[in-house]
């Protein structure tokens, strides 16, 4: 709960971009007292200061190491990259234009084959269980394969013909 | 400063929250002075531990900050213990306990076959 509440935060600060909460005031207080206190105990004000930023332990490092605890350092650099990779967008308009009509080419077609090779190649046939589909002609004596059904004999095939589950009239095949 | 421990992150967190409940409200040097006297001058605070630690408690609900001024008449950002900030503590405290308890019975067999 503490976790996610501090997650939040995080998020938040990041979001919105949080960049200064006076933690340079904070750390300058900090500062200020320590030297003080070097003072108090005898030492220059050059020497104090020193030794106070010394014992700081550097304060660029400090604010680093806040600024990485104040929001999220890898959301920030990604959303970094994005803005960045925007500005760059809007720079070259041209690139970007093709850029993206590429992209949606490349998308288009790949999804109408897909839709193709689904159809067509990877889901079985619409016709129940296809293991059992049946190819039915007529042959006449000394006649090529395949002949076609007449309308009424596949009509009456279809109604009268309990062994099949159903039948279809599919057109002749091109043959020459 | 090289012979000094680094504190680790976990025991820092415990430290604060131990400190504030002793000391009450308390600015970032008043704890840094109150640690590394407290552990014997053994521990070294530098701000880039210090602060991220409070911070991170102050994310997690267990502390609140305020901005005061110190004896000196200095403008300073106070921390205080919240509600949760002292379950907390002794939360960590209980769990600190036995982990050091559970070493210390292997620490202490140590040798002694």
């Amino acid at each position: 709960m503490n976790r996610l509440r501090a997650f939040c935060i995080r998020l938040f600060n990041t979001l919105r971009g949080v960049h200064d909460d006076g933690f340079a005031d904070e750390l300058e207080a900090h500062l200020a007292m320590d030297i003080e206190r070097g003072m108090r105990e005898g030492l220059s004000p050059d020497e104090a200061r020193r030794r106070a930023l010394i014992r700081c332990g550097g304060i660029a490092r400090a604010h680093d190491a806040y600024a990485e605890r104040r929001g999220l350092p890898g959301l920030e650099s990604l959303l970094r990259d994005l803005r960045y990779s925007l500005r760059s967008l809007v720079h070259n308009r041209v690139v970007a234009a093709v850029a993206i009509l590429s992209i949606g080419l490349g998308i288009g077609s790949n999804t109408t084959i897909f839709s193709l090779v689904s159809r067509f190649v990877l889901r079985p046939a619409p016709v129940g269980d296809p293991a059992t589909l049946l190819s039915m002609h007529i042959l006449h004596d000394n006649d090529r394969c395949c002949n076609p059904f007449p309308w009424p004999v596949f009509s009456d095939l279809r109604k009268q013909a309990t062994v099949f589950f159903d039948a279809a009239e599919m057109p002749q095949p091109m043959t020459t | 400063m090289g012979d000094k421990a680094d504190v680790w992150q976990g025991t820092l967190a415990l430290m604060v929250l131990r400190t504030l409940e002793t000391l009450g409200p308390q600015h970032g040097y008043g704890l840094a002075r109150r640690i590394e006297q407290t552990s014997g001058d053994a521990l070294a605070l530098n701000y880039g531990t210090l602060y991220p630690a409070l911070l991170k408690l102050e994310q997690e609900g267990y502390i609140r900050s305020r901005w005061g001024r110190s004896e000196n008449n200095r403008r300073a950002k106070f921390y205080e213990l919240t509600k949760a900030g002292q379950r907390q503590l002794r939360k960590a405290t209980q769990e600190w306990n036995q982990t050091t308890a559970i070493l210390a019975r292997f620490l202490g067999t140590e040798g002694k076959g």
